[in-house]
């Protein structure tokens, strides 16, 4: 029984730690337009030509 | 419910105005506190309270007007000197913040109308929008938002951009969710050990846990809740929030002494699972709305207006397509047959003749040559012209008239005022049962005091009953958008789904606007697919109705090229095919090519010809300089899904009757064809709408139903107007609901839906009262725990919603 005491609060602040990674998570847009990888495939990836290469921020990787 | 629903009529011009001498001359209001605009109409200097008004009674004057006087007034509309405009400001939206209920709308609302300055408010809970009409010598927009700040809301000045915002609420509710679950993990031993079964210490420390875990859940998930209380209680008119948080407070403040000394009951629990409920169904209800309003967004962008502009004219006729606000003074657009005027204008080339028929209801077409004026939103009908700007964007006549409609659809449905008035009054009654059950459980048992008073402030929150209409409404509307009918009013899904009577225009809504070949009679031995494709040949220059129809008919025989084509306007076409040269249009136009002798041998011919074709259709000649070669007649068809829309109307009750301002003849064959009793022939504008208000007179309401092109003075003395979408995009503005595709039977659907929608408003309404007012006794003598009443009020917010939703299907 005395894992408790340490357990407890172990698991109290693994679940802060879950809601700092959920904090990072959202505000970093991860759960923003979640159809987007999906529909990544179907992008065309060969840019046409007049335009240059596909600009940088087409899909923006908002990852730090 | 009350049986009329009151809908405020689209001002009429005539109408007696308001007692005192200060009233606007067009609509009565009264002037007071207004900003005056002036006109001498008719040689009299008249006062309006808006430049809409103002607009509309030079319209009135100008279409009763002399030919003379028409064209002077009309040049000085389109060119004359700048009008006195109503100054930009004095009519402001501004996006609100923090808004989380229909209550908050009407708190907002009730501080916006008294404020110094303010003529007119409304807040429109869906949009986060404040729509306010001020006048600017007293106040100005940053006074409007510091009344807004002073309600204890946000407006978006330098507010956190959208994205941000949601991501925000996002993760209020995903806080909220996992420290729900793992307050509840912790808790759960305590519920199910025997007492004595867990040491004191591992119990306290479990307790502690679940202390740590709520406090971010207090302090940050709930952050909205406590915001909104706060507001509500410095600002006045007390919404949901207060009570709740009251409930939620308390029961934290207890649950922290009782951890911290050891001594008392924990709610943790329910705390939590309150705010994680809470927030899921505000965030759920959220998204619905935003997907819903989404749609609308779409579909009314999909209605709004392009031009054609020609970027190197007079060098070049290239066109590019711009939406109608963007283009400037100076631009030239081209106008193509059929479609509208984008701006104010000169005609700096072609002759056609416009219909204004959006302004004054009369659809008799205008002549207009070079360098005469044009108005935005008339329907060129003839032949392409180019138009140098003079006015656009807001300046245009059009855009004084588009405000004018848009504060005519700013009305709310009289039973989300009746709900938001219901939840006002809820509350203070349940304020008061808590505050029974404290001094009534003190007497009994202090330590259910507390929990039996969460219980109560929880369990009685009027979410449920504010949120059964908007999100009915909304999902209604929504559905609606998909199938491209607008709502313009929604204040008029109510009065829809109550009509009796769905009168209908004929022309454009039960038959297709377009006429449609109707016979033809080839002459001198030739056959049907000859002469057919030697009119198709001359008519694919012209854009004209006959020419489509032709095309149509023509669609699978080869038609020849036409050489030399000559088209006089108004009369017909004249060109080379197949070697001959060839006329079709109008009968003595065509003939003309056959000389004195085809025209006398055709008097003779004509009377044993006429009895073949069918009567009250149009009929064209072709003709080559031997006389007439074929004489096709066009005439209307009845649309595929009209009979779909009269059965549908019959089902729910309501009788169809026919308003045509055609011949006897053809609105009887219509009437006769779908099975319609009633029908009038002949009507003007004016004897329309004299019929409609003579039904509405005997107690009955009507819908009108018609194209909205020349139907503007019926659509609005009708209780509900519905427009088919195909004529000038303003006359459809003024209708209740536009229906995009023009397909009549969008209409039936339109119909069903308004029933299905208020059904689900009124269910809704009857399961939040009942679990409203069933929880308050249970909750008051304590057989429900605060958890428990948590549930039930997320539970009943959550059914209201999925219920609302079925509206979309």
């Amino acid at each position: 029984m005395d894992a408790l005491y340490l357990l407890i609060p172990l698991s109290v602040v693994l679940i802060l730690a879950i809601g700092a990674l959920l904090v990072w998570a959202v505000m970093s847009g991860q759960f923003e337009s979640l159809d987007r990888e999906g529909h990544r495939i179907l992008d065309d990836e060969d840019a046409p030509a007049q335009g240059g290469a596909m600009p940088p921020d087409e899909h923006p990787s908002r990852n730090p | 419910m009350p049986a009329a629903p009151v809908i405020r009529k689209a001002k009429q011009p005539g109408d007696a105005p308001a007692s005192g001498a200060m009233a606007c001359t067009h609509c009565g209001d009264s002037l007071a506190g207004l900003r005056i605009v002036s006109r001498t109409i008719g040689g009299r200097k008249q006062d309006f309270c808006c430049l809409g008004c103002a607009f509309i009674a030079e319209q009135l004057h100008l279409a009763r007007a002399s030919d003379a006087d028409r064209v002077a007034l009309e040049a000085s509309l389109a060119q004359g000197p700048a009008r006195r405009e109503v100054p930009a400001g004095a009519r402001v939206q501004v996006e609100i913040r923090g808004m989380v209920c229909a209550a908050c709308a009407l708190l907002i609302e009730h501080r916006l109308r008294r404020a110094d300055g303010v003529a007119s408010a409304h807040v429109d809970f869906t949009a986060q929008r404040a729509y306010v009409g001020f006048d600017p010598q007293r106040t100005d927009a940053a006074g409007i938002k510091r009344a807004i700040e002073r309600a204890g809301y946000h407006t978006d000045v330098g507010a956190p951009s959208e994205a941000r915002r949601s991501r925000i609420e996002l993760l209020r509710v995903l806080v909220a969710w996992l420290m729900m679950m793992q307050v509840m993990m912790l808790a759960v031993p305590a519920y199910v050990a025997k007492p004595g079964d867990i040491p004191a210490d591992i119990e306290q420390l479990l307790r502690l846990a679940q202390l740590v875990l709520a406090v971010p859940v207090m302090l940050f998930a709930a952050a909205p809740i406590m915001r909104g209380a706060w507001s509500q209680l410095r600002a006045g008119p007390i919404g949901m929030d207060l009570p709740i948080v009251l409930g939620l407070t308390a029961a934290f403040a207890a649950s922290a002494w009782a951890t911290l000394t050891s001594h008392g009951a924990v709610y943790f629990d329910s705390i939590t699972m309150f705010v994680a409920l809470v927030l899921g169904v505000r965030w759920l209800q959220a998204r619905a709305l935003r997907v819903a309003r989404g749609h609308l967004d779409d579909a009314q962008r999909r209605a709004r207006l392009t031009a054609r502009r020609l970027r190197g004219f007079p060098a070049s006729l290239a066109t590019e397509s711009v939406a109608a606000d963007q283009l400037v003074v100076d631009d030239h657009v081209l106008v193509p047959v059929g479609e509208t005027v984008p701006a104010d204008g000169v005609i700096v080339q072609g002759t056609s003749s416009v219909s204004q028929a959006w302004l004054t209801g009369e659809a008799t077409p205008i002549e207009k040559q070079d360098g005469a004026p044009v108005l935005a939103g008339s329907v060129n009908l003839e032949q392409p012209l180019v138009v140098r700007v003079t006015r656009a964007g807001e300046a245009t006549s059009l855009a004084a008239l588009r405000r004018l409609v848009d504060d005519a659809g700013r009305e709310r449905p009289r039973i989300v005022e009746l709900a938001n008035r219901i939840a006002v009054i809820f509350l203070w009654v349940v304020l008061a049962v808590t505050a029974a059950t404290v001094v009534g459980w003190w007497w009994v048992d202090p330590a259910q005091a507390l929990p039996a008073a969460v219980a109560v402030l929880v369990a009685t929150c009027p979410c449920a009953l504010s949120l059964a209409a908007p999100a009915a409404l909304a999902a209604t509307q929504s559905a609606l958008a998909e199938r491209g009918v607008l709502t313009a009013r929604s204040a008029a899904l109510e009065a829809l789904a109550r009509i009796d009577v769905l009168a209908c225009d004929k022309t454009g809504t039960l038959t297709t606007a377009e006429p449609a070949l109707t016979r033809v009679i080839p002459l001198r031995g030739l056959r049907s697919a000859e002469v057919l494709a030697k009119a198709a040949a001359l008519e694919a220059v012209a854009a004209h109705p006959f020419a489509r129809a032709l095309a149509q008919a023509a669609a699978r025989v080869p038609v020849p090229v036409a050489q030399d084509v000559v088209i006089t306007p108004s009369a017909g076409i004249e060109g080379t095919v197949l070697g001959r040269r060839l006329r079709i249009g109008k009968i003595e136009y065509a003939l003309e090519l056959a000389g004195e002798a085809g025209q006398s041998a055709w008097a003779r011919r004509w009377p044993a010809l006429a009895a073949q074709l069918p009567r009250d259709d149009s009929v064209i000649a072709l003709a080559d300089d031997q006389g007439a070669l074929a004489l096709f007649a066009f005439g209307e068809m009845l649309r595929a899904d009209a009979a779909v829309l009269v059965e549908a109307a019959r089902a729910l009750g309501a009788e169809v009757v026919l308003v045509s301002g055609d011949r006897a003849g053809s609105v009887e064959r219509v009437a006769r064809a779908l099975g319609i009793e009633r029908a009038y022939a002949q009507q003007t504008p004016a004897s329309k709408r004299e019929l409609v208000a003579q039904l509405q007179g005997t107690g009955r309401r009507v819908a009108m139903l018609g194209d909205g092109f020349n139907d503007a003075p019926v659509l609005a003395q009708a209780d509900v107007s519905i427009a088919l979408a195909e004529g000038a995009a303003l006359a459809q503005a003024r209708a209740d609901f536009i229906v995009l595709g023009s397909r009549a039977g969008d209409v039936a659907v339109l119909l069903k839906s308004a029933r299905r929608g208020m059904r689900i408003v009124r269910e809704n309404f009857i399961w939040a009262l009942v679990y409203n007012l069933g929880a308050i006794p249970l909750a008051a003598f304590g057989y429900l725990s605060p958890a428990l009443a948590a549930v039930g009020m997320a539970a009943s917010s959550g059914l209201v919603v999925a219920n609302a939703l079925r509206a979309r299907k």
